[in-house]
């Protein structure tokens, strides 16, 4: 998490002081906003997702016994309403509305177009893993999976993302190496 | 390869611009679900069952109403009961809005003046009473701020009466941005946009209001 929040922090939150917990989300809303905004790829969802995300928190931290599992336990509060926001809306709105607000930023609307043909679990794990620097293991305690599920899924979205960021910008085709199809 | 793409996500993650957070909306939604508890729906189902058929279709009619709240430090908020309907699809065309517009529950003027080249991208619906529509504005001058969302809706939406009893959707737009909205008819417009000019925004609603009338006629 950037930066890490404070264990003290938490514990004044978990003990019920709603100024508190306040400050925390205060903390962690950008990295809530970044993480949904990466899987549901549209600014006004994010902000959605986001916001339900801290809603939740702010519920339910009481009921979190360990401090030290709160990184986990927000990122998958996060990641949870992002995948409920995702099912409202289709991928391919998603990708153009995403194109439409990031015109001027060309390395994101590739990266976000290539990520577009990611089912949602591999979706997620590229994210968590490339986004949040989240290593394998504790993506798995994230999503409930094996750490041999998390690597198994990030290889194969790896697989289907490089030929099509190649595609997409060919200065990153390296000598030699063949675009195929996904 | 790898390398690549981990910076690509690195710079892709640095580049995502936060949105003020929105400490007033939490507070609000917190306070919301607190005063609606989970069991809440059981005791409603109780009272409800205790009346006649007359009382359960009315019940009905009102959990499924929408409500549209104005947020004091900008946007919206829009919440509906647990029977309405939410539908929410990409678009490409004004005649599907019209489409959409015979099917609300008042007799709808949709947005119009808006400037050339406007395209709509989206369209909310919240059972037949709210369309909220998303417009891609035209223009390099607007840079970020070229997205606009005009909601139409029946007055009623606004009313307090009409918050529904069960909570079930709760969606927040424009989070920070200006509000207008005014009356056309039966019809409640609201535009949130950061990216209209006053010239725009007075032709959009010259525009509405003229249609207005000429419906009348």
């Amino acid at each position: 998490m950037h930066p890490q929040v404070p264990t003290e922090l938490i514990d004044a939150a978990r003990n019920g002081g709603s100024a508190d917990v306040e400050r925390l989300l205060e903390m962690v809303w950008p990295d809530a906003y970044r993480l949904a905004r990466a899987i549901v790829t549209q600014t006004q969802s994010a902000e959605d997702v986001a916001q339900e995300a801290c809603v939740t928190v702010f519920r339910s931290i009481a009921s979190l016994r360990n401090s030290d599992a709160f990184r986990t336990w927000f990122y998958r509060i996060v990641v949870r309403e992002a995948l409920k926001q995702k099912r409202m809306q289709t991928s391919s709105t998603a990708l153009s509305a995403d194109a439409a607000y990031c015109e001027d930023r060309s390395a994101l609307v590739d990266l976000y177009r290539a990520l577009g043909v990611l089912s949602d679990r591999q979706r997620i794990v590229i994210v968590l893993h490339y986004f949040e620097n989240l290593p394998s293991r504790e993506i798995g305690r994230i999503l409930h999976v094996p750490d041999a599920t998390v690597r198994f899924r990030l290889m194969s979205a790896r697989r289907r993302l490089y030929p099509l960021l190649a595609e997409l910008n060919p200065s990153l085709k390296k000598k030699g190496e063949e675009i195929y199809a996904v | 390869m790898q390398s690549d793409l981990s910076a690509r996500c690195r710079l892709a993650r640095e580049l995502i611009d936060v949105p003020p957070f929105p400490l007033a909306l939490i507070r609000l939604a917190v306070e919301r679900s607190t005063q609606a508890p989970p069991h809440r729906k059981s005791i409603l189902a109780i009272v409800v069952a205790s009346f006649s058929v007359v009382a359960i279709a009315a019940a009905a009619e009102i959990s499924q109403q929408t409500h549209v709240q104005f947020n004091p430090s900008g946007g919206l908020i829009i919440s509906a009961g647990p029977k309405t309907k939410i539908a929410s699809r990409p678009i490409h065309s004004n005649a599907e809005i019209h489409e959409a517009a015979k099917r609300l529950d008042f007799p709808a003027i949709v947005p119009q003046g808006l400037p050339e080249g406007t395209k709509p991208v989206r369209l909310f619906a919240s059972g037949t009473s709210l369309l909220a529509i998303t417009y891609d504005l035209p223009g390099v001058q607007r840079r970020s701020h070229h997205m606009l969302w005009i909601s139409i809706a029946n007055r009623a939406t606004t009313a307090a009466s009409n918050a529904p009893a069960i909570l079930r959707h709760r969606m927040v737009r424009g989070v920070s941005m200006s509000v207008a909205h005014w009356g056309v008819g039966p019809e409640d417009v609201i535009v949130i946009s950061n990216g209209l000019t006053d010239p725009e925004f007075a032709a959009v609603k010259r525009a509405m209001e003229q249609e207005s009338r000429d419906f009348a006629r």
